[in-house]
């Protein structure tokens, strides 16, 4: 692992100073997701409604049997959103990262640099 | 952060999604499936978005394999985390379609069983990348390769076998009023995937940077 994928677990390894809670590592937090998938996935299977047998257009369907079609609508509209601002979110928050770690590699050099022409 | 071209096409991506209600507002029902349709100014354009960042991932990975090219790796690195991100749009409104028109969330038939798999095959290569170690570029450069020759099966999957999805031949097919909310969607799509893969690469090259000076540092 990079010293840049380290940065934002350093709170956990703080955490772990102060109250000897075990540390995250990113093989624990990749079983918690493929836990959460399974679980989600376990999930849905369960509140799946049974298959219809045949095609029946929606108009055609008695009153008790249809969805509003509206807030599902709106639902895939805001989860566009909602993975964009995601992804921009993550991925502004690893470029500073980057950025900072940049910068901190030039101040060093530049430390370097002097101490080499004053010695 | 992000500089000021790719800022600016990503305003214009934001303002197109805000602005493209209006227009699906005005874009008649689907005579069958009613309101719940036009999911699919969100769902297709994903789709087509997915597409194109699998290419852009597989072609890069061939010319990374072939010719050795890091600039290559790097895109296509790039390239295969924005394919999973538009695979998980597509994957996510495509249910919300399904059970309101098919009375299911998810019908595991050869579409969305193949495109779950393409979806899968790419979240492979981005653990590859992550966990494989050294070498792991030119695995997971053959594992894209592999991914974009899966392309087309999904794509025709649904004028091939059995299924409930509709065929490739009604996004041609689509009038003009259905169509332009369409187009619009995928030209903000569009927008978004450019700012998305050139953020993406931007953050792959610093960090080549960042390795580099970190390696010059060690040698001293």
């Amino acid at each position: 692992m990079t010293k840049t994928d380290e940065n934002p677990m350093r709170i956990l390894f703080i955490l772990n100073r102060v109250t000897n809670v075990p540390v995250v590592t990113g093989y624990f937090v990749l079983l918690l997701a493929a836990v959460i998938v399974l679980v989600a996935s376990a999930t849905v299977v369960a509140i799946q409604p049974p298959p219809v047998e045949e095609f029946v257009p929606i108009g055609e369907l008695p009153e008790e049997d249809r969805l509003p079609a509206a807030p599902f609508l709106v639902s895939a509209y805001s989860l566009v959103w909602i993975f964009a601002f995601g992804y921009f979110w993550m991925l502004s928050r690893r470029l500073s990262v980057v950025e900072r770690e940049l910068n901190d590699l030039a101040k060093r050099a530049g430390l370097d640099s002097e101490t080499e022409s004053k010695g | 952060m992000l500089t000021r071209t790719p800022m600016a096409l990503l305003i214009g991506a934001a303002a197109m999604f805000a602005a493209a209600p209006i227009f699906i507002a005005y874009a008649p029902n689907e005579a069958t499936m009613g309101l719940v349709y036009k999911i699919v100014y969100f769902h297709v354009p994903a789709w087509f978005m997915m597409f194109l960042a699998i290419f852009v991932c597989g072609i890069a990975s061939g010319i990374y394999l072939f010719k050795e090219r890091v600039s290559a790796d790097r895109l296509a690195y790039s390239a295969a985390e924005v394919a999973v991100l538009f695979g998980a749009i597509g994957l996510t409104t495509g249910p919300l379609w399904a059970r309101v028109s098919w009375g299911v969330w998810w019908p595991w038939d050869v579409r969305t069983t193949l495109a779950l798999i393409l979806e899968m095959t790419f979240v492979a290569y981005l653990l590859l990348r992550k966990y494989g170690g050294p070498g792991s570029e030119k695995l997971s450069a053959g594992l894209a390769l592999f991914g974009m020759f899966n392309v087309p099966f999904v794509y025709v999957s649904v004028n091939v076998w059995r299924t409930l999805h509709p065929q490739t031949t009604v996004v041609p097919q689509l009038p003009s009023a259905m169509a332009g909310p369409l187009w619009w969607c995928v030209v903000a799509y569009l927008l978004l995937f450019v700012v998305m893969i050139s953020g993406r690469r931007r953050l792959e090259e610093q960090r080549a940077i960042v390795e580099r000076l970190r390696l010059v540092y060690d040698e001293d």
